[in-house]
């Protein structure tokens, strides 16, 4: 009998090869700087709280509401990672009992080994915010722990259910959304002892939920199983793509019916170049979405955010005009590679004005949206170092760092 | 063995493909499930190896022993039972040619000398013999259909579930193919495939099931239900002439 246990530890080893190869990308001047420019920021954030007194007692339920947003977070992170590949369907139809059982067990304990780091991860960085909150000795601490890796235990072992035929429907993502965001919150505003017997409650939960996981049957629902280990790598994958090129990998093309409407609008005769940029990356790749993500989260925080000096704002439209510009570079890369070359000859110096066009049109759409909201939401000073700041970032990219970026490669 | 499907019903989210789809099928023949493009073929397969759930109907096979596997409750058994090769080869990135093969054995606990020399004889067969240590992955589409022809071939499997098995062959390969599901079918398995190549199917079938919007049309041998779509026996290639002619 083939052993299914040890085949997936030998994917899980070529995986981890493959993983420490995009660290070594990923490592890259961008991604170090975004780090630093996100520990900064949260010191200085810390730092203004405690002199502002913004941990006074009249504001805990804000406090309890952002450590809630990060547990959320963070419970997202460290998905169950099955290494199950389209062709397991065809090539090991014969051993399926082994995949549904000794495999995707072995699956099940490596993604629950990953998924509690991640939420020490997550506990370690509440614990600055608890500490000013008041939270004194260890035990509140360590039913905050116990809470966390009970809550992901029982959310894998929810996903891990769903790869069997037998599995009924998945709990709504807004309804896993909902409870989790309610059991955080009441945790975060009990006293100590409720603290507990609510960490306790769930560790008894996901005791049991992991108890009646083991009478799942040994078949397997290819079609979700293999749909799970798709969007897993989608994901890791799109996560690398965030701050670096990532070799190999897939592109995934969707249609929007509403910007559709928008596309229609930049006909192929005005100006065909800027028009397929505006197409890929609004259709091809993460890159649309990664922008619209990041403007609407903006939007959303900014009626939130307290500067009392002007090179904040100055600090965030460079930030954010440096995240966008990066963002865009995929694009050009992907039509580099594949369109420019192979079907359609264009002059490299045409490409990079078309190029330049699009990304300037891209990165002052989205400023000028977020500063008409800062300067009705703060005031009209701040909008407009925001503007200045992000429109001067993203010359500075365009004349300085692209050229040499071409240049060395 | 016998293949039992009765009132299935599927296809994908919003979209019903198949409606109330019933067929019985014995060991020993090969069978062509044909239609035109969109009447379900390909769904139908996807439904009976498990790569769409069955929600209405039932999908049984019935082994020589009398033993009954049902798809919905014995989905690991009755898959077990099956060899599928798909429209579009898939395969692994990182593994051989060989590794293919001895992955594919070993699934099937059949890792022996005897099945490793039918492996070595099909190969020789499609003229993969020396690429056992090249990747699938680059080959041609056509070298590709070969690599997964081989691995359906390589187990005995008691149904073989083939979707458009010769596009991308050769001549020599597909006619090798013929051979093998001839045998197959001989040796008492039941080969399910389909294809657009009418004339090739006319030589090959024993038995067609003429699919229609999701329906059994016709059913029987290629001869009568060439007859029963009111054609003599040797215009079968004109199947789809009346039906497929736009409307005025």
């Amino acid at each position: 009998m083939m052993d299914m246990a040890a085949l997936y530890h030998r994917r899980k080893q070529q995986a981890q090869k493959e993983q420490q190869r995009y660290l070594k990308l990923l490592f890259n001047d961008h991604f170090v700087l975004f780090l630093f420019l996100c520990f900064g920021l949260a010191i200085l954030a810390l730092k203004q709280a405690v002199q502002t007194d913004a941990f006074a007692t009249a504001n805990r339920p804000y406090w309890y509401l952002a450590l809630t947003g990060l547990a959320l977070f963070f419970l997202h992170l460290g998905q169950l990672d099955t290494q199950l590949k389209q062709a397991d369907a065809i090539f090991l139809l014969g051993a399926e009992e082994g995949l549904a059982g000794p495999y995707l067990r072995e699956a099940w304990r490596h993604s629950l080994r990953l998924a509690f780091i991640w939420q020490g991860l997550g506990w370690f960085l509440m614990m600055p915010i608890l500490l000013y909150l008041g939270w004194h000795g260890p035990s509140r601490y360590g039913a905050l722990l116990l809470l966390l890796l009970a809550m992901k235990a029982v959310l894998l072992q929810q996903d891990y259910r769903q790869l069997f035929v037998q599995a009924g429907r998945p709990l709504p993502i807004g309804l896993r959304l909902l409870v989790g965001c309610l059991l955080c919150y009441l945790f975060f505003c009990l006293p100590e002892l409720g603290q507990w017997v609510l960490a306790c409650l769930l560790t008894i939960f996901a005791g049991w939920a992991l108890y009646d996981g083991r009478t799942l049957g040994q078949s397997l629902s290819f079609e979700r199983t293999l749909a799970q280990a798709g969007q897993y790598q989608q994901r890791r994958y799109a996560f690398y793509r965030l701050f670096a090129e990532v070799p190999k990998q897939t592109t995934v093309v969707k249609r929007h019916a509403a910007l559709d409407v928008f596309l229609k609008a930049l006909p192929f005769q005005k100006d065909p170049l800027q028009r397929l940029y505006w197409l890929s990356c609004f259709r091809a790749g993460e890159q649309g979405r990664l922008i619209v993500r990041l403007t609407l989260l903006l939007l959303c925080l900014l009626p939130f955010i307290q500067m009392t000096a002007n090179w904040g704002w100055i600090c965030l439209g460079a930030g954010f005009a440096y995240l966008l510009e990066l963002q865009l570079l995929p694009i050009a890369d992907r039509l580099n590679q594949v369109f420019w070359t192979r079907f359609y000859f264009v002059h490299p110096d045409r490409r990079r004005q078309a190029f330049a066009r699009f990304a300037r049109k891209v990165t002052g759409l989205a400023a000028l949206l977020v500063t008409l909201v800062l300067a009705i939401s703060q005031s009209f000073l701040a909008g407009l170092f925001f503007l200045l700041a992000a429109c001067l970032t993203s010359y500075l990219w365009q004349q300085l760092y692209l050229p040499k970026k071409r240049s060395n490669s | 063995m016998k293949l039992l499907v009765h009132k299935l019903t599927g296809g994908y989210a919003g979209q019903p493909v198949l409606d109330q789809l019933s067929f019985e099928l014995a060991g020993g023949q090969v069978v062509g499930l044909l239609g035109l493009n969109g009447a379900g073929k390909s769904t139908t397969f996807k439904h009976l190896v498990g790569e769409r759930p069955v929600t209405a109907g039932m999908v049984r096979l019935v082994q020589s022993d009398g033993q009954v596997i049902d798809l919905a409750e014995q989905a690991a058994t009755f898959r077990a039972q099956l060899a599928y090769i798909p429209e579009q080869p898939i395969l692994y990135d990182e593994l051989t040619l060989a590794e293919h093969l001895d992955l594919l054995l070993a699934s099937h606990d059949c890792l022996d000398s005897a099945h490793q020399e039918r492996v070595a004889s099909l190969l020789k067969t499609f003229r993969l013999t020396g690429k056992e240590g090249w990747f699938p992955k680059h080959f041609s589409k056509g070298m590709q259909q070969k690599v997964m022809i081989v691995a359906a071939f390589a187990i005995d499997a008691p149904l073989t579930i083939i979707d458009e098995p010769f596009v991308g062959l050769d001549p020599l390969a597909q006619k090798a193919l013929q051979r093998l599901m001839k045998a197959r079918a001989a040796a008492g398995g039941l080969i399910l495939l389909t294809t657009h190549q009418l004339a090739l199917a006319e030589a090959l079938l024993d038995q067609v099931i003429l699919l229609e919007a999701g329906r059994v049309l016709a059913t029987g041998s290629p001869a009568a239900v060439a007859a029963q779509q009111g054609l003599s026996e040797s215009h079968f290639t004109d199947l789809f002439e009346q039906s497929g002619e736009a409307p005025s």
